[in-house]
């Protein structure tokens, strides 16, 4: 069944787009990830302009953050001091990268950047959940010891000023350091069109030192808020956000989700972080190939902003 | 339906035509409305002639330029830096057409002198392209080149000849194939009457495309009020999420 989009001013296949934004439910929902980092490249490869794939995922993930954060929040797993530190953060980081999206697109450097910040990002954060994720295994087939060990912060982090206690997380920390973590995760939810959930929960463990229960109850809270800013700045600046995809899109996501929580309660915790790694390092190591092979046309047409 | 009306309207238009007009085009469909269903279409025109074929000394043939709406193009070279392929030189033209596509009665090379097919910008190498950035020459073709390949590929230039079909030496029609990604705007066709290649006669005709019924409230709205917009697409999502949160709470 064909449909057309309103604002990406070309017509898909229903199945196809609901089909995509189940995959990545599946995703999310077995790793706690958005699965943005997948969508986003899979939108442009289907032929949507990567203005409005970026702009209107930003919508959907804000629409399928919300599902996961309401679900974490009954369970008490959100720190509302914490998340509203990265969310300031957020906000300005999420307007710096709508400002630094639309200059880049007029440089005619937009696709390099989120081709490098992919290979970059995903590359490192999936070889480090694969080493972490294969150690881990190896250790649960000795005995399995319980680490209770905080993970050690650099002593820069404990000499910023500006210290504030975050009781639901036990622990005491520069505020800088959340507003940080959040402006960079603000500034590759606007130029990725990710959620940025990959960066922010390894930041949130090893930077802040925050217990795992809490972590993505508050990322996601982050991302709710960062996303929903991003698509109103799209919106406004550069118009590409597609309304209906992302609805579309949303539509297969939630149902995805629960499959894939079905999934993953199925699988040990190390293996669905070795598999995601899998995933992730795929995804950077085939964006990596891309963009050193010959391309197959030597020139590319952008439309004129 | 519409077709049989136009047919009638043609042979009307033939009447008058046989002293003055020797050349009568009108379009199948002059409004294009994209809806929700909207896949591509063919873009059908049609018309009357007295310009024939059948004298084998000096036939007259018909050439047919179909242009969309104009578009602000970027062109870039593909340049290798550090072994990583980047966006390099760039050449832009503000007055691309849309849309390109040409028909004929025969292959325009039988027709038309390169000087001719020029003027009339019939065929793909002969499409009115001026880039604003003035480069050496062989540069320029590289980037023009790209352009139409880039275009070519889409659909959105049409790099196979359309077919005229003539009946009777008289009715003929035509039509161009216009992809689900087919630009927003105003269509002209023009078509040329050739014999010896000499412009008998020419007449145009123009068209539109535009979106219709919810796919252009949209687009206005997003146009329009672009914060309310924003505002309500966010709300959407956000419910969309709570409502499955709630109806999947275990």
């Amino acid at each position: 069944m064909q449909l057309y989009l309103p604002i990406a001013e070309l017509s898909v296949n229903v199945f196809v787009i609901l089909g995509l934004g189940g995959m990545v439910g599946v995703l999310s929902g077995m790793f706690g990830v958005g699965g943005g980092f997948l969508l986003t490249p899979l939108l442009i490869f289907y032929g949507i302009p990567p203005a409005v794939a970026v702009a209107s995922q930003s919508n959907q993930i804000a629409g399928s953050s919300i599902a996961g954060a309401i679900g974490h929040a009954r369970h008490g797993g959100i720190d509302l001091r914490m998340g509203s530190f990265l969310v300031s953060g957020g906000l300005v980081g999420a307007a710096i990268g709508t400002w630094l999206f639309k200059w880049l697109q007029t440089l005619g450097q937009l696709d390099l950047m989120i081709g490098i910040s992919y290979v970059v990002f995903l590359g490192s954060v999936g070889s480090l959940m694969l080493v972490e994720g294969v150690r881990a295994l190896r250790e649960g087939q000795g005995r399995r010891r319980k680490r209770k060990k905080k993970p050690p912060r650099s002593r820069l982090i404990r000499r910023l000023p500006f210290q504030v206690y975050f009781p639901k997380s036990k622990l005491v920390v520069s505020g800088l350091v959340p507003l940080a973590i959040g402006a960079l995760v603000g500034i590759l939810v606007a130029v990725m069109g990710v959620g940025g959930g990959f960066i922010m929960v390894p930041a949130m463990i090893y930077i802040l030192g925050m217990p795992t229960t809490v972590v993505i109850g508050t990322s996601l809270l982050q991302i709710i808020f960062v996303a929903a800013s991003v698509t109103i700045l799209h919106a406004v600046t550069t118009q590409s956000v597609d309304a209906l995809l992302a609805l579309l899109l949303l539509v297969g996501a939630v149902v995805g989700t629960r499959i894939g929580i079905q999934i993953g309660q199925k699988l040990k915790a190390e293996q669905l972080r070795i598999l995601l790694a899998i995933v992730v390092l795929s995804v950077a190591v085939k964006l990596g190939v891309d963009m050193i092979r010959t391309p197959s046309a030597p020139y590319v047409v952008d439309v004129q902003l | 339906m519409a077709f049989i009306a136009g047919l009638t309207y043609c042979q009307i238009g033939l009447a008058t035509a046989q002293d003055d007009t020797p050349l009568v085009a009108d379009i199948a469909e002059p409004v294009v409305e994209i809806s929700y269903s909207f896949s591509g279409t063919q873009l059908l025109v049609f018309g009357a002639t007295y310009c024939t074929q059948d004298q084998p000394d000096a036939p007259c043939h018909l050439v047919a330029v179909m242009e969309g709406p104009p578009a602000g193009l970027v062109v870039r070279r593909k340049e290798r830096k550090n072994g990583v392929w980047i966006n390099g030189a760039s050449a832009a033209y503000d007055q691309a057409p849309g849309y390109y596509a040409y028909a004929a009665t025969a292959p325009l090379e039988d027709i038309l002198s390169p000087a001719l097919a020029k003027q009339l910008s019939a065929g793909l190498d002969n499409i009115n392209l001026a880039a604003d950035t003035a480069d050496e020459d062989s540069a320029q073709l590289g980037f023009r080149n790209g352009l139409i390949a880039d275009r070519s590929e889409k659909g959105l230039y049409v790099a196979a000849q359309q077919t005229i079909t003539v009946r009777e030496n008289r009715l003929f029609r035509m039509s161009f194939p216009a992809p689900a990604t087919v630009p927003i705007g105003r269509y002209t066709i023009r078509i040329f009457a050739i014999m010896n290649d000499q412009i008998l006669a020419q007449t145009s005709q123009s068209l539109v495309v535009r979106k219709a019924g919810f796919e252009a409230f949209v687009t206005t709205q997003a146009q329009t009020s672009p914060l309310l917009y924003g505002v309500i697409s966010i709300i959407l999502a956000l419910s969309i999420g709570f409502i499955s949160a709630s109806v999947f709470k275990k």
